[in-house]
């Protein structure tokens, strides 16, 4: 198959008509509001940018805030064993029970948080994927050392430290995935 | 009125404007904003797409202007700006998902962007000619405008829309035999030679 090109005077007289349009029309707008358009849309141009330039600081700030607070935190085994060898603490001087229950409280109502959340973000960043991950394997650690331990009967300090620990890295993990709704909204 | 590729402005003009004089724009406006406006009408058709676009081009004008270098006439420059635009709106995906919507319309029928009474400067003479251009498809119009009346090559037409050159040729074939069959409806055009 091939096109027909025999036509060639009938398709340079339509070459011809057409270049025979008029070649200007009256711009839709004037001058003025051609220019009252341009300010508006640099003006907000500069302020979406100033606008994601804050939220991104923002973002930075608690995400640095997160893994700095959860790089210092001891690791679950380092509590472990430094409650193995330290004195038992006298039942009396123990946590009151009202202290416990304000830890699991707390912990409870960023996990609930934390649930009503998708299961994965709407825009994936690797940086803090990498730090959830790492957040979320210690909690399970943590869970899986606290189940043991309780069903083992202890309710002891290592208990209490245990569940210290994990209250900690709930609201670690709580602030990255906030400051990853946060990016996710970024527009 | 001069195609826009012809207009020119003096350099001292552009120099003020790009000091940010407001009168030396405003009168580059003046003499460019007509042939650009009907430059992008005929790529992408009327309505509030032409409009937008051609808004957007004469700001990338203004904001570029500074890193223009006089080796061609403004409006050559000019037009390089306003094509790269349309084409750029024409391969994408939203007006790709319009096309789509716009299937219910037959083929042959007018384009639902190209209203007749809104096109530059329609007269008796010239309203045939712009039923029949208004009778291809979008892409087809583009090519056939681009080559025929800007002086595109077939290369440059390939390049522009992220295709090869044949992409335009095939194009062009067809809209020329769509077109013939338009001013010539006695003659049954001859598409292909059959083996």
């Amino acid at each position: 198959m091939h096109f027909d090109l025999g036509g060639s005077a009938g398709v340079s007289g339509i070459g011809q008509k057409l270049r025979e349009l008029p070649s200007a029309s009256a711009a839709p707008i004037r001058w003025d509001e051609f220019k009252r358009r341009q300010l508006l849309r640099r003006s907000r141009a500069r302020s979406a940018q100033r606008r994601r330039i804050k939220l991104a600081a923002a973002v930075a700030t608690v995400m640095v805030g997160a893994i700095g607070s959860w790089s210092r935190l001891p690791s679950p085994k380092t509590i472990l064993a430094e409650r193995a060898t330290a004195p038992v603490m006298p039942t009396e001087l123990r946590l009151a029970p009202v202290a416990w229950d304000e830890a699991a409280a707390r912990s409870a109502a960023s996990e609930r948080w934390l649930a009503a959340l998708p299961e994965e973000p709407v825009i994936v960043r690797v940086g803090t994927r990498a730090a959830v991950t790492n957040l979320e394997d210690r909690i399970a650690w943590v869970d899986d050392t606290l189940t043991s331990i309780r069903a083992e009967g202890g309710e002891g300090a290592r208990a209490f430290a245990l569940q210290h620990e994990r209250d900690r890295l709930i609201n670690s993990l709580a602030q990255v995935r906030y400051a990853e709704t946060l990016a996710a909204d970024l527009p | 009125m001069a195609k826009l590729v012809q207009i020119g402005v003096g350099t001292d003009l552009v120099a003020q404007a790009c000091r940010g004089d407001q009168h030396a724009q405003s009168a580059i406006y003046a003499t460019v904003a007509p042939a650009t406006f009907a430059l992008v009408q005929r790529l992408v058709g009327s309505g509030a797409y032409a409009e937008d676009l051609f808004q957007d081009t004469m700001m990338t004008f203004y904001e570029r202007l500074s890193s223009y270098r006089a080796e061609a006439p403004l409006g050559a420059w000019l037009r390089q700006i306003a094509v790269s635009k349309c084409l750029m709106y024409l391969r994408s995906p939203w007006h790709r998902a319009r096309l789509q919507l716009d299937a219910g319309w037959q083929e042959g029928s007018l384009h639902a962007d190209f209203n007749l009474s809104s096109q530059p400067a329609a007269t008796a003479e010239s309203l045939d000619v712009e039923r029949a251009l208004a009778s291809l498809s979008v892409t087809a119009r583009a090519v056939v405008w681009l080559f025929e009346v800007e002086g595109y090559s077939h290369d440059e037409i390939g390049r522009a829309f992220g295709r090869t050159a044949s992409f335009s040729k095939s194009q062009l074939a067809r809209a020329h035999r769509r077109l013939r069959a338009w001013f010539e409806p006695s003659v049954e055009p001859p598409a292909c030679t059959s083996i």
